[in-house]
């Protein structure tokens, strides 16, 4: 758990404020991400967690315990920390980039080769092809791979990132940002992720921090953001894309949830649970924590049917494509109003 | 170019051991530039602004044209391996600084940031990532201030240093190219070979990093012993010699034979001599007898007991057909003969030596007190050219000779003077290059002439033979005149400093081979 209380961190004598008396908190195995425009201080923030910059005032604490407790580059040893430039070691193979931080932490030879050759599995390079490449041999999404490799290779609870997909082409950041989201979910780790590109914040992460002049302007989930927006700024912020970020934020699981009383469902959920399911022809199957937004994205003009699956590879539901559209709307609905409850 | 060869040949041991001294001392220089500009570099890349001081301070130094630098070292250092060391560390010091400094300071900014996000402590950033990253930048410094020094370290002769500028310095004094080449070929060979060894090693960088490290480590603690053993060593009883005396007919060869010398040789520059021998770098010199520093620096001219050196007196020599074509100027040029006595020629030397009197102006002082006519300056195109060599009184005598032509002729005559050689201001006069310039009758005996030693034998001592010989001499074979002497006479010298020489109870040169025996 990542605590920050009342931090503050100016610049040039006190002339410029970075970050203005900012509170929040990252609980475990949480991803929050801080977006806002240039200069709104989310980087600095970022780098004050790991303590590549110091705050002028106020306390950050990992786990109950100030990080000043320890001596900076200790802390950074435990604290996995992934840049938009990637920033390998270009006169180290990529198996040495990934063994940085072991060796700083003095494991031994085997340990590390065990290691290194988990995560380039993990991250889809296979050793015998990539350990001992020079990293300018390598594309910029397998770079990218290589620096998460690098920030996992210790197994650290607590990530750190800063805008990690921003050198990528959109094609290439729009893969390796499933891989990622795939992966992050698999190690369960506490992650502070920094971004300007809303998607990509609400996809990856549980909180969002909204920052704007060193402040925060608001925190909470995806949703809270969009529909019960604190302020105009917060509102205003999302305008430009809010279509498509409403659609990233209600999942199937509320559209069922609005229609279960309208009884949409063929014969009730219980009696259409089949384990192992696999839909059909001229079918497509959805999982129920899929946002309506990839279900929008997948949808073919030819699939009459949607098969709604739980977590277990359970069908839940059975559901077609106009009533789906409307259940999202009647969420939409919802939601707005709880925003003036 | 068989000549060449059979030099090298002759002289391979002499050879070898100068370019082993040009190695030492480029590469003690080069040691102690890494050693002092690795972590300036680095200190500057970590406080910034100390960069900005740094790197102006280094290239200005570099600005200094060498020779000049050399000379600043001399009354900072005095003279031998440690002043020339200083001033090659000097030259090192920018193509090394400022390479690290950039090495470091391109390596990219994401690459620093991970590696301290990632836990390295500013040590191991810098040792695990700038400074291998910058390597291939601060090898090709090391690989520039490498070249820039064996060029440099030829200069260091002049200030007996050694190396292989001895051979160049005294080929340039004794016009002999061979003995140029010989200097010249080996210093170019030698930068040749550094420059493509260091570029091949730089070019196999990573591979080689552990192997190069652990070679530089060596070369450099060799380096700074060699220069550690030069600087601490015992310093024997040593002479230093012009680099004209040593290749001379009546210079050092015989010398030593004629008195059965056994002492090391350290060559160097003729006018840096007097100082060296004052501080005590050499203990005994050899030098001019009328030159001022003798009393000023209270040194002891040891007698020549056997006779060995010629009379040397000063008079102008002159073409024959300048004197054809410009009837008054005879007369002009006699005005000075028989004028100037040993001891004034030792005061207006001294005028110039130690008390920093203008050569022109001391001249011009001196032929007002002898009651002549110095009013007119001419300036354009010259009529006679005065030519003449490296000593102070060349300068002088030249001055006096410009100012009498053109207060006694309608002439314009101007000062060419220090040529770095008699044969240099000899093959000038003959090739009509100049019109006269002062020489000195042994000087003409042995040098011009090449008398034989019966020759030699049968003039003895006496002045006048000799002045007719070489008058006589130079008339029928160089077409060349000897004017009546100046009255003074300038010999070579042996010089003790006075104080060294009546304690050991020296006073002649067989006292001193004596001495030396013992």
């Amino acid at each position: 758990m990542i605590e920050l209380k009342n931090v503050t961190k100016t610049f040039d004598e006190g002339t410029v404020t970075a970050v203005d008396s900012l509170s929040f908190t990252v609980k475990e195995g949480e991803i929050v991400g801080l977006i806002g425009t240039s200069g709104c201080g989310k980087t600095t923030t970022l780098k004050m967690i790991n303590r590549l910059e110091e705050p002028t005032s106020g306390s950050i604490s990992i786990n109950g315990e100030s990080i000043l407790n320890q001596p900076p580059e200790q802390l950074r040893r435990g604290i996995g920390y992934v840049i938009q430039n990637v920033g390998l070691f270009p006169h180290y193979s990529v198996r040495e980039n990934i063994a940085t931080t072991p060796e700083l932490l003095g494991w031994d030879d085997q340990r590390i080769n065990k290691r290194t050759r988990e995560l380039l599995q993990m991250v889809g390079l296979g050793e015998e092809a990539y350990a001992h490449r020079s990293p300018a041999d390598l594309s910029g999404g397998q770079q990218q791979r290589v620096g998460l490799a690098r920030a996992l290779a210790a197994d650290p609870p607590i990530i750190l990132m800063d805008e990690p997909f921003g050198a990528l082409d959109p094609i290439t950041k729009e893969r390796i940002r499933q891989e990622f989201k795939e992966l992050l979910n698999e190690i369960d780790k506490t992650i502070v992720l920094v971004t300007h590109d809303v998607f990509e914040a609400f996809e990856l992460c549980d909180r969002i921090c909204l920052m704007d002049a060193g402040k925060a302007r608001q925190i909470g989930t995806s949703r809270e953001l969009l529909f019960q927006p604190a302020d105009e700024f917060v509102h205003s912020f999302f305008d430009t894309h809010r279509f498509q970020l409403e659609m990233m934020s209600v999942t199937m699981g509320d559209i069922l949830g609005v229609l279960d009383g309208k009884s949409r469902l063929q014969g009730g959920s219980e009696a259409l649970r089949r384990p192992g399911f696999s839909a059909g022809e001229g079918d497509d199957c959805i999982y129920i924590n899929d946002s309506f937004y990839s279900f929008f994205e997948q949808s073919g003009s030819d699939i009459e049917k949607y098969h709604i699956v739980n977590s277990d590879n359970e069908m839940v539901a059975q559901i077609n494509s106009d009533d789906l559209l409307e259940g999202f709307q009647q969420v939409r609905r919802n939601l707005r109003e709880d925003r003036h409850d | 170019m068989i000549d060449l060869w059979n030099f090298f040949v002759a002289n391979r041991a002499e050879v070898l051991d100068q370019t082993l001294e040009h190695l030492g001392l480029t590469f003690a220089a080069l040691a102690i530039a890494v050693a002092i500009g690795l972590p300036l570099a680095i200190a500057c890349t970590r406080y910034r602004r100390m960069a900005g001081p740094t790197l102006g301070a280094v290239g200005v130094i570099q600005t200094i044209p060498s020779i000049a630098l050399l000379g600043f070292m001399i009354p900072l250092l005095g003279i031998g391996a440690v002043p020339a060391i200083v001033a090659l560390f000097l030259y090192a010091l920018l193509p090394i600084v400022r390479n690290t400094y950039a090495g470091i300071d391109e390596v990219e900014p994401a690459v620093v940031e991970a590696a301290r996000g990632m836990g390295m402590t500013d040590r191991q950033i810098l040792t695990k990532v700038e400074l291998p990253l910058a390597m291939p930048v601060i090898f090709a410094g090391i690989r520039t201030a490498t070249v820039i020094n064996v060029g440099v370290a030829t200069l260091c002769a002049l200030i007996g240093a050694g190396g292989l500028g001895e051979f160049i310095f005294r080929g340039i004094s004794l016009n002999n190219s061979i003995m140029i080449l010989a200097g010249a070929l080996p210093a170019a060979l030698l930068a040749i070979f550094f420059d493509n060894l260091l570029g091949f090693m730089e070019s196999r960088m990573q591979r080689l990093l552990k192997p190069l490290g652990w070679t530089l480590a060596i070369l450099i603690l060799a380096a700074g012993l060699w220069a550690g053993s030069s600087f601490f060593g015992s310093t024997p009883f040593r002479i230093g010699v012009p680099p004209e005396f040593l290749e001379r007919a009546d210079g050092y060869p015989g010398l030593e034979a004629e008195y059965n010398l056994e002492l090391p040789t350290v060559e160097m520059n003729a006018a840096l001599m007097y100082e060296a021998l004052k501080n005590g770098r050499v203990d005994v010199a050899v030098g001019y007898s009328t030159d001022g520093r003798i009393k000023a620096f209270d040194l002891k001219v040891l007698e020549d007991d056997h006779n060995y050196f010629p009379p040397y007196d000063a008079a102008p020599l002159v073409r024959s057909s300048t004197l054809r074509q410009n009837p008054n100027l005879r007369a002009a040029l006699n005005k000075l003969s028989g004028k100037i006595s040993t001891q004034q020629m030792i005061a207006l030397n001294n005028k110039v030596d130690s008390r920093g009197q203008q050569s022109a102006t001391v001249a011009k002082a001196f032929l007002d007190s002898l009651g002549l006519n110095t009013s007119i300056t001419r300036s354009g195109t010259p009529d006679i050219l005065i030519g003449g060599k490296q000593q102070t009184e060349q300068f002088t005598l030249g001055h006096m000779y410009r100012i009498l032509i053109e207060n006694y002729t309608t002439l314009d005559a101007e000062l060419q003077a220090g040529l770095a050689g008699t044969q240099i201001v000899f093959n000038a006069l003959v090739n009509g290059e100049i019109d006269l310039y002062p020489e000195y009758t042994g000087t003409g005996l042995y040098v011009l002439l090449k008398a034989d030693s019966p020759t030699v034998q049968r003039l003895g001592n006496d002045a006048d033979e000799v002045y007719n010989y070489v008058k006589k001499q130079s008339r029928q074979r160089f077409n060349l005149r000897w004017l009546p002497p100046l009255g003074f006479d300038n010999t070579y010298a042996l010089m003790m400093r006075r104080e060294e020489a009546e304690e050991l109870g020296i006073e002649t040169i067989s006292d001193l081979a004596e001495y030396l025996e013992r």
